[in-house]
C-alpha cells in the first residue's frame, strides 16, 4: 500500500485551478523533492493532504485512510510560514507537543535546542525569524512520525541555516517513513533525493527517481529544472 | 484531548485576564481603605476616591470587553488564522477544538463575572458601619428570614444560572458560526463574517416572532400563560439556547471540518 496516494485530485479557488487532475503514488522509505514554480501548486497539495484545505474533487489517502484525525497522528508538518503562538516560550512549545503528539520525542527536541543555543525560557516573539524558523523545524523532526511534509523550508534562509535545516532533516526523520519536501531550491536539497516530483500549472509534469532522471536527461536535476521551467 | 485543550485555553486567556484580574483587586482594596479612612468628607476633598471610584468601574468593564475579544479573537486567531496550521494538524476532530474555545470562553465569563463581583464587595464591605450591620442582621434572624423567604424560589434561580450560563454559550457559538461561514470567502473575511452575523440575527428575529405570534393567536394561549408559570419560561428558554446551540453549533463544525479554507 502506497503511503499516500492522490487521485484525480482537483482544487480551486474561485475560478483558478491550483490543481489540475493530480494522481500521484508516493511510497515509503523515500525522501521525495515536490518541485516547481511559483503558484505550481505545491503547497495546495501539501495542505491538501494535512487537510488544511479541503479538494473540489478526487481523493486523497494516507496509508489507506482519507485525511482526518486519525491521518493527523501519522503525519509531522512544517508550513512555509510562522505557525506557532509567539506568547509561547520554547519549554512551553515543548510540553505543547509533547502533549498533543504521542510520537514526539522531548528528550531529541531538547538537545537539539540546546545545540543551536537557543534559551528555551525565550517567548518566541522575541526570537529572530531565523531563530523561529529552527524551532519549527526541530518541533517538526523531532515526532517519529510516518510522514513528513516540509513545506518550503529553505526559503528566505541563509546558505549556512540552509545546510544546517538539510542535516536536520537527515539526522532526524524516521527512516521507516517518507518525508516529502517541497522547494524551488533544488540544487541545495538534490543529492538527499530518492524521488522527484515537479508540478507545472497545477500539473504533474514528472514523477521519476532522481537516479533515473539524472542518468536520462544527462544533467543534474537542477539543471534540468532550470530547463523545464526557464521563462 | 478535549481537557489538554481547555487547559491550553485556559493559559492563553489567563496570561491576558489575570493581570487584569490582580489590578482590578488592588484597586478595589484601594477603593475599599479610602473610602474608609475618608468616609466623612465630602466631594472636593475626596476627589481621589471619586477617581479611583471611576478607575475601578472603568477596570470591571475593561475586563468585560477583553474577555469577549479573547473568546472572539482566539476563535478567529488560532483557528483559521495562521496559528490554525497547528491546531487543525492536531490528532483531534474539528468538533473538539471548537468546543474546547466555548468551553474555555465560558469559564473565564464566570471568572471575570466573579472577579467584577469581589472587586465591588470589598468596598461595600469596607464601608464604615457595613460589616456591623451585617452582623445585626445575622444576630436578628435576618439571614434565616432572607433564606426562608428566596426558599420557595430555589429552583428558578438555578434555571436562572443555566439560563444565563445556555444563552451566553449559544452567543458564543453564534458568532462562531458567523466566522465559519465568514472564511469561505477568499478575501474580506471579517466583513464576510460580519454580515453572517446580521443575516443570522435576522433569521432568529424571524423565528422568535413567527413563534411568538403562533403561541399568542393559539386558542390554549390563556391555559398556556398559566401553565407556563416563571419555572416553565425558564426552561423554555433554556431549551431554545440549547436548539440554537445545536443549529450553530453544526454550521460552525460542518464548515471547519469539510469546508476548511486556510489559505
Amino acid at each position: 500500500m502506497a503511503e499516500i496516494e492522490c487521485r484525480e485530485l482537483v482544487k480551486r479557488y474561485g475560478r483558478k485551478i491550483a490543481l489540475n487532475g493530480i494522481n500521484l503514488s508516493l511510497e515509503h522509505q523515500r525522501i521525495i523533492g515536490l518541485a516547481g514554480p511559483n503558484g505550481s501548486g505545491k503547497t495546495t497539495l501539501i495542505k491538501l493532504i494535512q487537510r488544511l484545505l479541503t479538494p473540489t474533487s478526487g481523493s486523497i489517502e494516507i496509508e489507506g485512510m482519507k485525511p482526518g484525525k486519525e491521518t493527523k497522528n501519522l503525519i509531522s508538518y512544517l508550513p512555509d510560514r510562522d505557525f506557532l503562538p509567539d506568547w509561547m516560550k520554547a519549554d512551553g512549545l515543548l510540553n505543547f507537543y509533547e502533549t498533543f503528539f504521542e510520537d514526539f520525542d522531548r528528550e531529541k527536541a531538547e538537545r537539539l535546542l540546546d545545540q543551536l543555543k537557543i534559551d528555551r525560557g525565550l517567548a518566541l516573539k522575541k526570537m529572530s525569524k531565523g531563530t523561529r524558523e529552527k524551532v519549527q523545524l526541530v518541533l517538526c523532526m523531532s515526532r517519529k512520525a510516518e510522514v513528513y511534509l516540509l513545506d518550503e523550508p529553505l526559503a528566505g534562509v541563509d546558505p549556512a541555516a540552509r545546510d544546517y535545516i538539510i542535516h536536520t532533516i537527515l539526522d532526524n526523520y524516521n527512516e521507516d517513513g517518507m518525508v516529502l519536501i517541497s522547494t524551488h531550491l533544488i540544487s541545495d536539497i538534490e543529492s538527499i533525493l530518492d524521488e522527484v516530483v515537479f508540478l507545472k500549472d497545477g500539473q504533474i509534469f514528472l514523477h521519476e527517481n532522481a537516479d533515473d532522471l539524472r542518468a536520462k536527461t544527462g544533467k543534474s536535476i537542477d539543471d534540468y529544472f532550470r530547463e523545464v521551467f526557464a521563462c | 484531548m478535549l481537557s489538554r485543550l481547555i487547559g491550553y485555553e485556559m493559559k492563553a486567556f489567563g496570561r491576558i485576564l489575570l493581570p487584569l484580574y490582580g489590578v482590578a483587586i488592588i484597586l478595589s482594596l484601594l477603593v475599599g481603605i479610602e473610602l474608609n479612612a475618608f468616609s466623612g468628607s465630602k466631594m472636593p476633598e475626596n476627589a481621589f476616591g471619586m477617581a479611583l471610584i471611576l478607575f475601578l468601574g472603568l477596570l470591571i468593564m475593561a475586563i468585560f470587553i477583553v474577555t469577549v475579544v479573547l473568546s472572539v479573537g482566539r476563535f478567529y486567531t488560532n483557528l483559521l488564522g495562521r496559528e490554525g496550521y497547528l491546531m487543525f494538524s492536531l490528532p483531534t476532530g474539528t468538533g473538539t477544538l471548537i468546543w474546547a474555545k466555548v468551553i474555555s470562553s465560558i469559564i473565564w465569563s464566570f471568572f471575570s463575572t466573579a472577579v467584577a463581583f469581589i472587586a465591588v464587595m470589598i468596598p461595600v464591605l469596607a464601608y464604615p458601619g457595613t460589616v456591623d450591620e451585617l452582623a445585626d442582621m445575622g444576630r436578628n434572624g435576618g439571614w434565616s428570614a432572607l433564606m426562608e423567604a428566596i426558599a420557595p424560589y430555589r429552583s428558578n434561580i438555578i434555571l436562572a444560572v443555566l439560563l444565563v450560563i445556555a444563552y451566553l454559550a449559544y452567543c458564543i457559538v453564534k458568532i462562531y458560526a458567523a466566522i465559519a461561514i465568514g472564511q469561505l470567502w477568499s478575501d474580506h473575511r471579517i466583513i464576510g463574517s460580519a454580515l453572517a452575523y446580521i443575516a443570522m440575527d435576522i433569521v432568529e428575529a424571524i423565528l422568535l416572532g413567527a413563534t411568538g405570534i403562533a403561541v399568542s393567536q393559539s386558542d390554549r394561549w390563556n391555559d398556556l400563560s398559566q401553565v407556563m408559570a416563571f419555572t416553565g419560561a425558564e426552561v423554555v428558554a433554556i431549551l431554545m439556547c440549547l436548539a440554537g446551540i445545536a443549529v450553530c453549533g453544526f454550521i460552525t463544525w460542518i464548515l471547519l471540518d469539510r469546508k476548511l479554507n486556510l489559505e
